[in-house]
């Protein structure tokens, strides 16, 4: 297996990656959008708004920004984020100990008055009562409030996973794609150079004797080319053990602990399954 | 009403780069040059801001205490 850094920023990451089959990356894509946890706002105590938007959209609002979570995912790792989802539900179902629920939730205050001018309340007003969570960007408005308006708001954030509200996911974007080959017949081609016009990432370069590809994994596999020539003379497939894994990050967790921390829970899973199977080696099973 | 917090549809946290991109644009700027300037490349995120009308600026003053 080969795996190489493509290109990494502070939210995004691409990763190529030769000898791994797809479904394994697709696993890891799909835990990077629901599986691994972070931190987001999941209670909010409304002490007063006499702002003009709702109780609820105001909570929901705060639900959506981003909270750091880089340290928060080992140090509120217990008890886990199922246990603490049961701790915020409706009062019908069974609700673990208080005392396990406490170590769930990170308390955050919003306070924000408008006196004699209009005032627009950012995420960056967020009081955050742990110094390791707070929101990843300052600037997101949360609401304006009109001279005599005030909001005071206790936000509980609780780690949770993408599984359960789309809020707690990590990754904005999660995308493998295929690696392409592209192959130019040089009996059939004429170098009329339409393959190079038409390529949408300019993939293709004319030299005096022949199609050139510049950069193969800037090729999207969009078969322009291939409409585009009237010799049939270039042909894309994709490769089928090399693909790229793009993942781009909401704030919350850098785009390299996602890809760590995906992987993580699905080798740990898989052991869990490998621990039970090794437990029934030599037991009879009588068939159904 | 106010800028929502997230694209709608990939989920990008666009409202952080609201503020930057409204005074740019009111300024005379190209929405696409300052769009690409912030690093916004989906074309749902660039809806997300292209389209948004403040309109709470003006909902406010109507609240019933």
């Amino acid at each position: 297996m080969n795996v190489s850094l493509r290109r990494i920023a502070d939210n995004a990451i691409e990763i190529l990656i030769q000898g791994l089959p797809l479904p394994i990356i697709n696993a890891i894509r799909r835990y990077a959008l629901a599986k691994v946890p972070t931190m987001a706002v999941d209670e909010v105590a409304i002490i007063a708004n006499t702002s003009a938007l709702f109780d609820e959209i105001l909570a929901h609002r705060l639900a959506m920004i981003p909270l750091y979570s880089e340290v928060a995912i080992r140090k509120y790792a217990e008890p886990p984020p199922e246990v603490c989802a049961k701790c915020t539900a409706s009062e019908a179902e069974e609700k673990p100990p208080a005392e396990v629920c406490k170590k769930c939730f990170v308390h955050l205050y919003l306070e924000a008055e408008a006196v004699d001018r209009e005032i627009v309340v950012y995420s960056g007003d967020i009081k955050s009562e742990d110094p390791d969570v707070y929101p990843v960007y300052n600037n997101i408005p949360i609401v304006i409030l009109a001279p005599g308006q005030k909001i005071l708001l206790e936000l509980r954030a609780r780690l949770g996973r993408g599984l359960e509200h789309a809020k707690w996911s990590p990754a904005t974007v999660a995308v493998s794609r295929y690696v392409a080959t592209i192959e130019v017949d040089k009996k059939r081609c004429n170098l009329c150079g339409k393959c190079v016009e038409v390529c949408p990432r300019k993939v293709l370069e004319l030299s005096n004797t022949e199609i050139k590809v510049r950069d193969i994994y800037e090729c999207i596999l969009c078969k322009q080319c291939i409409n585009a020539c009237p010799n049939k003379a270039i042909d894309v497939v994709p490769k089928s053990d090399e693909y790229i894994l793009y993942i781009e990050s909401s704030g919350a967790l850098k785009p390299a602990t996602i890809v760590r921390e995906a992987a993580n829970i699905l080798i740990s899973e898989l052991e869990e399954l490998l621990r039970k199977v090794v437990e029934w080696r030599g037991r009879k099973v009588t068939a159904q | 009403m106010i800028i929502p917090v997230r694209c709608f549809t990939c989920g990008y946290p666009i409202a952080a780069k609201w503020e930057e991109f409204i005074e740019r644009v009111k300024r005379g700027e190209d929405p696409k040059k300052v769009l690409d300037d912030l690093g916004i490349k989906r074309y749902c995120c660039r809806r997300m801001l292209l389209s948004h009308v403040d309109l709470l600026r003006e909902a406010m003053y109507y609240t019933v205490r």
